[in-house]
């Protein structure tokens, strides 16, 4: 099969190409909106549809969803494979996602519930996935000297979101509106497994909110977007990410001592040690393989899903230590390939746990490792992609 | 063994006493009106005279009561403790921690809580409850008209005038913000109360301001105990009971057995209270569908309410609770709704589904009988206390 790939940069794009060429497909790429992010939606329509008049091929595929892209393919009438790997994705909201034409495959059962009305024969639910042999390369000849800089007994790869967070924007709110949305993000952060934000803004809330942050999200074009959904998802659920994974590191930290690979600053922690930003390719998998425990804390957008982080560390071998998240029981064995935990006490008490049972952990690494191996590379799921791309 | 009972006005007083005789324990009667207190001069010396020239083996009583624990360590005696209510502030005493006491709590996590803090005076247990004496009142006449219903409540729905919440007007605007949205997201979620964790110190600080609350002598009890459970939680089930059966009420007849004559809901009818003894087992009994919604001050325990249904054989559609799972099965021994949509489409269904129903029943009510007797409960209670 011939492939078209249109890219923008997304980490995971070069596995993707990898596990399509293993299956035996011809991959072409467009790559000009990784270099130029300020490509306009008309010249990236005339670059896709210049492309598919100049050669025959039987999909174009994306991460993520590209409305332009999909308008072009619904033209062309070739099939537009699109992959969610984060959230929340403003675009799976936009009209496009009607075409029929599009295969859209969502990797948050959540993102799935709410997207699949609206064209429910081409929207699919699919998790992610890791490249593990690549992973295995990069520690087998790490050399002696990278093993042990990254070593550590409790570490965490990425961002803490305090500086990206949208909400923070907000200027001159109501004393009552801020006790509000800080009474639902405390007792959001202290749930897992339900994300009932959106749910608990009231009309009033959302107008209060809107007329105190300026810049508010819109899309001028039609698109299925409420301002209650943008609220709680773009704004809300990154500011509770941020706030939670502040308040689990000061919690952790009066215990243990953390390494953490981040650009954020970190300066308000006295038991954390900042190694600055870790090389997705070269340095994390060595990280994961060498900790004794990595942790992956969901950002809150994300619903149900299982986030790519957790995918990444059991590829290496690394054992991990979760939040809980709804989908993991589906996908794995919870205890078995790795351990959850569901509030910071149960956090701060396997920590501990585990880093006494060096054995233990060391098997749950394992089989984390062969579960991912088995069910959820890329190779598997790109032919699991495909399946349900051109069963209809 | 020789018994003292503390006789307060509480529930289980006959089933108590019954088990104790029938086990062959000689239990001796005793009130003094200042029970209640935490310090009493008069009950001190009441109770001196009261076990001069007598000697108990131990002192029992319904919930807890630090006076009774503190007389009872003075004469060398155990005090057993059983507790039903919640919240119940006495608990927050110093004098939890006297080393004749054995109180035993019904709720897993109010009894962790202690327990995790070093206090080794508690232990868990779920409430006994008499299984047999519907079999009893079953061949008496009694009013089918009133205690009969397709779908009951028995209940308090915490309209008093004297409600806690209310004196609460005079708060900040944050304040008031913050506590309607961890009130509104604490009512979307069961099996894991966050109201007090949530009250931080400035908000503390607030409610102290416009409603002061100081701790009593021996109290122990924080600022944030008494707002989240005898103040928000309590708001929280008024507001939850309401809706729930303003809902339910819309698509199947309901009956309320409640104190208050004078709420209405509509399509619901208020039938006025019941006798704890003499009727309200009838009602469970002779309910399609007995309902329960607890008390959101109770973290993770089975309240009394759903073991008096479960021993007179009623069927039970409830809230989850954690608890119920070391215990009983659900859909087996009972039924529990996630929320207010599932409620009302279990209840529909169950009126429907007779047998299914009539089995659950049976289920719930032959568990109750075999492990959760007062023969069990106390049989463990005199283990434990030997």
């Amino acid at each position: 099969m011939k492939i078209l790939f249109y890219r923008y940069g997304s980490i995971c794009e070069p596995d993707i190409i990898d596990a399509f060429c293993e299956l035996g497909h011809e991959v072409a790429e467009l790559s000009e909106e990784i270099h130029n992010k300020g490509l306009l939606p008309e010249e990236s329509v005339k670059l896709v549809s210049d492309t598919l008049l100049s050669q025959n091929f039987d999909c174009v595929f994306s991460i993520n969803f590209f409305p332009m892209v999909s308008e072009v393919c619904n033209i062309f009438k070739i099939r537009y494979i699109s992959w969610t790997v984060d959230s929340p994705v403003m675009e799976i909201f936009f009209k496009p996602i009607k075409n029929i034409w599009n295969r859209t495959f969502l990797f948050d059962k959540a993102q799935y519930e709410e997207i699949h009305p609206l064209n429910p024969d081409c929207v699919f639910h699919m998790p992610l996935a890791a490249n593990a042999s690549f992973r295995q390369n990069i520690i087998k000849t790490a050399t002696a000297n990278d093993l042990k800089r990254f070593t550590h007994s409790l570490s965490f790869v990425g961002s803490l979101y305090t500086e990206k967070s949208p909400y923070d924007k907000l200027v001159h709110a109501p004393e009552y509106l801020t006790g509000y949305l800080d009474g639902l993000m405390q007792a959001q952060m202290r749930v897992y497994g339900y994300f009932f934000l959106e749910e608990l803004l009231t009309d009033e809330i959302v107008t209060d909110f809107k007329k105190h942050l300026p810049g508010f999200f819109t899309y001028p074009l039609e698109n299925y977007l409420t301002d209650k959904k943008i609220m709680a998802q773009l704004y809300m659920g990154n500011k509770v990410s941020a706030i939670e994974r502040v308040e689990t590191f000061h919690f952790l930290s009066k215990e243990h001592t953390i390494d953490l690979y981040t650009g954020s600053d970190t300066s308000c922690f006295s038991n954390v040690i900042n190694h600055g930003f870790a090389k997705s390719l070269t340095e994390m998998p060595i990280i994961f393989h060498e900790s004794a425990i990595n942790l992956n804390i969901t950002s809150k957008p994300i619903r149900s899903g299982i986030p790519f982080r957790l995918f990444d560390i059991l590829s290496c071998g690394g054992f991990a230590l979760t939040n809980y998240q709804t989908e993991l029981a589906e996908n794995f064995t919870i205890g078995e390939d790795f351990d959850v935990y569901t509030d910071l006490n149960e956090l701060n008490e396997k920590v501990r746990f585990y880093k006494e049972h060096d054995a233990m952990r060391r098997e749950i690494a394992q089989n984390g490792y062969e579960t991912l191996f088995k069910y959820h590379t890329f190779t598997i799921r790109m032919q699991q992609i495909l399946d349900l791309a051109f069963s209809l | 063994m020789n018994i003292l009972y503390l006789d307060w006005p509480c529930f289980g007083k006959i089933d108590v006493l019954f088990t104790l005789e029938q086990m062959g324990h000689k239990v001796t009667m005793f009130f003094h009106k200042e029970y209640l207190e935490r310090k009493s001069e008069t009950f001190n010396d009441y109770f001196d005279q009261f076990v001069e020239n007598q000697t108990f083996d131990f002192c029992f009583s319904y919930n807890y009561y630090a006076i009774m624990s503190e007389n009872c360590k003075r004469h060398h005696m155990k005090y057993v403790a059983l507790v039903y209510d919640s919240p119940q502030v006495m608990l927050y005493s110093y004098t939890l921690i006297n080393p004749n006491n054995y109180v035993f709590l019904f709720d897993k996590q109010q009894y962790l809580e202690f327990k995790n803090a070093g206090i080794n005076t508690v232990y868990y247990s779920v409430l006994p409850v008499n299984s047999t004496i519907i079999d009893f009142l079953m061949t008496k006449d009694f009013d089918r008209d009133k205690l009969s219903a397709d779908v009951s409540f028995v209940g308090a729905l915490y309209h008093e005038d004297h409600n806690f919440f209310d004196r609460l007007s005079g708060l900040k605007d944050y304040s008031k913000g913050y506590l309607d949205g961890i009130m509104a997201a604490q009512l979307k979620i069961y099996g894991y109360n966050f109201i007090e964790e949530l009250l931080n110190e400035d908000i503390t600080k607030d409610l102290i301001r416009v409603s002061p609350y100081k701790n009593d002598y021996q109290g122990v009890e924080t600022p944030q105990y008494i707002y989240a459970n005898y103040f928000i939680n309590r708001k929280l089930t008024q507001m939850e009971r309401m809706s729930l059966l303003t809902a339910l009420s819309k698509e199947t007849p309901l009956k309320l057995y409640t104190l208050d004559r004078s709420i209405q809901i509509p399509g619901a009818t208020n039938m006025g209270a019941v006798d704890y003894y003499s009727e309200m087992p009838y009602v469970f009994h002779n309910s399609k569908i007995n309902l329960n919604i607890t008390l959101r001050s109770i973290k993770t325990g089975i309240p009394l309410r759903c073991m008096d249904i479960l021993g007179a054989g009623g069927f039970l559609m409830t809230n989850f609770q954690s608890d119920f799972l070391e215990y009983f099965t659900p859909d087996e021994d009972f039924v529990f709704y996630e929320d207010e949509a599932d409620l009302v489409k279990k209840t529909l269904y169950y009126l429907e589904h007779e047998d299914e129903r009539i089995r659950i029943a049976q289920n719930g009510h032959q568990k109750a009988k075999e492990q959760h007797s007062f023969e069990k409960c106390f049989a463990r209670i005199l283990e434990i206390i030997q």
